[in-house]
């Protein structure tokens, strides 16, 4: 699905708010707990089938502590997209603005994305904490940062931001949103012939993933994959 | 961080070098250099706890083919899928082979 644009349905790397028993059974106790304290699940990226629910996954209070898990149709009551989190700027004043790096850097990196005038968000740990106020970001972590970008991204022009972004004050990885999937920009600013998108239906690699014929590659694209554990 | 260290029978060693994958999370990245005649080794350095069994199950099967040329591969790893792995290392070999110049 092309997650680029605007859709009807919540976009992988969204936060819904869910109630606890939304998850259906087979969910670890820990995640249900996390649901039942109130903390929301963040939407994955995977295949949408019908009647399976929406893929989400639960964030744990360890590092890497993640449980896939599906939502049933309709089962949320409130959602954040990273756009949003961008917006409100909730890094300014920030409590760990000086103890996470990540937090601290998201403020060089707003600068920068706002003047180029990309559609982006935060995702990843930052994201989650600007959100709902849970110290998950620890002092290495990165800043997440998606950008939207419906319309072909020039690589010198991916090369530029990729660059820019480097010279702030925490490791930054941002993923470019393309039409066909989820494109590292790192990977897109770099020299591969062919870089590598996550697409609901796995990930594939692509020489342009914004050509309509990105079906060029469609042999290359996975038939069927298992559940991933991330977005 | 955990590493792991494997190797497979292998045939000529690889034409060239090659480069593939970003540091970035749920990617790797894959350094790749000729290696000694017959034999390739894998090196892989992860961020991830308890991943060594599917590690090996999933580069045991990409380095199945003792025909292949013998590389040695450095992979950085950031919590990559298994399906992820395998494209990233396929992507180095087939520069290695020439078939991606990565030129741009």
């Amino acid at each position: 699905m092309d997650y680029s644009r605007h859709t009807a349905v919540p976009r992988p790397h969204d936060l819904v708010w869910i109630e606890p028993d939304a998850l259906g059974e087979h969910i670890a106790p820990w995640a249900l707990a996390r649901v039942a304290a109130g903390q929301p699940v963040v939407v994955r990226r995977a295949r949408r089938d019908a009647g399976r629910g929406l893929p989400v996954g639960v964030r744990g209070a360890h590092r890497g502590q993640r449980e896939a898990a599906r939502l049933e149709p309709g089962r949320w009551q409130a959602l954040r997209t990273p756009e949003s989190l961008a917006a409100d700027g909730a890094w300014i004043e920030h409590p760990r603005a000086a103890a996470v790096a990540a937090i601290g850097a998201a403020a060089g990196a707003a600068c920068l994305l706002n003047a180029g005038g990309w559609c982006w968000g935060v995702t990843g740990a930052v994201g989650f904490e600007l959100a709902t106020g849970e110290p998950v970001c620890h002092a290495d972590s990165d800043l997440d940062v998606l950008i939207r970008a419906p319309e072909r991204v020039p690589r010198a022009e991916a090369r530029r931001l990729a660059r820019a972004l480097e010279a702030l004050s925490a490791p930054c990885d941002a993923q470019i949103e393309t039409p066909a999937g989820g494109v590292a920009l790192a990977d897109w600013a770099g020299a591969a012939k062919r870089v590598l998108v996550k697409s609901d239906a796995g990930p594939f690699l692509c020489a342009d993933p914004w050509s309509e014929s990105g079906s060029a590659d469609a042999d290359r694209r996975p038939s069927s994959v298992a559940e991933s554990p991330s977005g | 961080m955990q590493t792991l260290s494997l190797d497979y029978p292998a045939g000529a060693p690889a034409a060239r070098r090659a480069l593939a994958g970003v540091v970035g999370s749920g990617d790797l990245e894959v350094l790749l250099e000729p290696g000694a005649d017959g034999r390739s080794t894998v090196e892989i350095n992860t961020s991830v706890d308890g991943v060594n069994e599917i590690w090996t199950a999933v580069v045991d099967r990409i380095f199945a083919d003792a025909a292949q040329p013998a590389v040695a591969l450095e992979i950085n790893d950031f919590g990559a899928t298994p399906a992820v792995v395998r494209l990233r290392i396929a992507q180095a070999m087939e520069q290695a082979a020439g078939a991606d110049t990565g030129a741009h």
